[in-house]
């Protein structure tokens, strides 16, 4: 997390912009805070000198965090992590599923039956298996549940230009 | 021997139930009963489902969610047509029971009786083909390999105006249920009267516990509350007035909850795309 580089988005070498506004920069801000007073372990990569100018956050994350955690529940958009372990992926999919939202789930594993099994069962618009944050204009893009009507992109997308 | 007439209950999670709160509405048979000796018009009380009664059962079809899901395609089509089978064999008491309650003529009670019959069996071969028609693999830029299927809205609720007919009603819920969401019907007034009939029918298929359950009452009494149930993912308004379907758009906002308006008759394939949602997965291809 240390060699996050963040800075100017326009640079090439840069990995993390800044915050789109000030509003979300100080709704993020808001919601590291809460995490820090409900108790949950916090950590900020701060080893890069942050821009003087314009809302730029360091990349962060909350380890050990409980299902009932506001920065659980709430969606953060910006760059802080929730970490919590599971035991089985039963647990896994429980804990992913458990969220009134349903954007994009990423899963990591070797073996390939696990994939299947797991992205059948997470509640979400997108699952990257093995990968993460890919887009393509072919492939559907869009959320589950309170993230989101309709999907952009692929087949699926080209129904909202249709008529009837 | 003397008629014994059946009670006119709710039907929840396979069971017959009284409504909790008690109260009831009058349903006026429009055909004549057929005792010669006393040819009448009956009047029956329906129970009349409280906001209490719709938690209750959105509590029943969630926990079916995960079995009825879980089943193979195959077998969810082998339940749909059981219920073509099962009706097959009670086509006549429908018969009566829409002339005697809705002042049908025989022909008419008959056509619209073997209209159902043909589109269970329509939806049950539907069970185990419509992913393949409605899933898709996307040719991404990239070593990729990524498709997108679909998979079941979760919980949905549809709430029926009093002046559809018995086929939409079947047609919504049987596209509901292939596209393996639990259902809640919830039917106004007159079309109450159809709980128990329809309970029965479903209860005889195998139609596991759960997953499509019937409610009578008032629409507008529930409908706010119904429309801002946190855990009803789907609403489908079959034939509802223009104020009720805005109250319903207005109180799913708040959770985005899904809202099909249901006028003129859809493709079938459509209507159950209507009642899924598509799942986009990405996985890399290399050696």
């Amino acid at each position: 997390m240390k060699s996050i580089r963040v800075g100017d988005p326009l640079d090439k070498n840069t990995d993390l912009g800044a915050i789109n506004s000030k509003e979300q920069y100080e709704t993020i801000s808001r919601l590291v805070k809460v995490g820090q007073e409900e108790g949950y372990d916090y950590f900020e990569a701060n080893s890069s000198k942050l821009p003087e100018k314009g809302y730029y956050l360091n990349p962060s994350f909350f380890n050990r965090v409980a299902q009932s955690a506001t920065v659980n529940r709430e969606e953060i958009f910006g760059p802080v992590l929730t970490i919590s372990s599971f035991r089985s992926p039963g647990e896994a999919v429980d804990k992913a599923n458990d969220t009134r939202f349903g954007l994009a789930a990423g899963l990591w594993t070797e073996k390939p039956s696990k994939v299947h099994w797991l992205s059948e069962r997470l509640n979400a618009g997108v699952v990257w298996t093995n990968t993460y944050n890919k887009f393509d204009p072919s492939s559907a893009f869009g959320g589950f549940l309170e993230s989101g009507f309709g999907r952009e992109g692929g087949v699926e997308g080209l129904r909202s230009y249709l008529k009837g | 021997m003397m008629n014994i007439d059946k009670t006119i209950k709710l039907y929840v999670g396979s069971s017959f139930i009284r409504t909790e709160s008690g109260r009831t509405y009058e349903f006026k048979q429009k055909g004549v009963a057929s005792s010669k000796s006393s040819p009448r018009k009956n009047i029956l009380n329906l129970s009349q489902a409280s906001r209490k009664d719709f938690r209750n059962t959105v509590e029943v079809a969630h926990k079916a969610l995960a079995a009825w899901k879980s089943r193979s395609a195959y077998n969810r089509g082998q339940i749909i047509y059981r219920m073509a089978e099962v009706l097959s064999d009670r086509k006549e008491e429908w018969v009566e029971f829409l002339k005697l309650n809705f002042k049908k003529t025989t022909l008419q009670a008959r056509k619209e009786v073997e209209s159902i019959i043909d589109r269970c069996v329509f939806y049950a071969g539907f069970a185990d083909k419509y992913e393949q028609i409605l899933s898709s693999v996307n040719p991404v830029n990239g070593r990729y390999f990524n498709y997108s299927r679909v998979q079941a809205t979760g919980l949905v609720t549809i709430v029926v105006g009093q002046k559809t007919s018995l086929l939409k009603i079947v047609d919504t819920f049987l596209a509901a249920m292939v596209a393996q969401n639990t259902v809640i019907l919830y039917l106004e007034k007159d079309l109450g009267v159809f709980s128990e009939l329809f309970g029965e029918w479903l209860q005889n298929s195998d139609v596991p516990a759960g997953v499509l359950n019937v409610l009578g009452g008032l629409i507008d009494e529930n409908l706010e509350h119904m429309a801002s149930h946190m855990d009803v993912n789907s609403m489908a308004c079959v034939e509802l007035k223009s104020a009720q379907v805005s109250l319903v758009k207005d109180k799913a906002s708040y959770h985005l909850m899904r809202v099909r308006e249901v006028t003129k008759s859809v493709d079938a394939l459509e209507q159950i795309r209507q009642f899924s949602e598509l799942k986009t997965v990405w996985a890399p291809v290399a050696f």
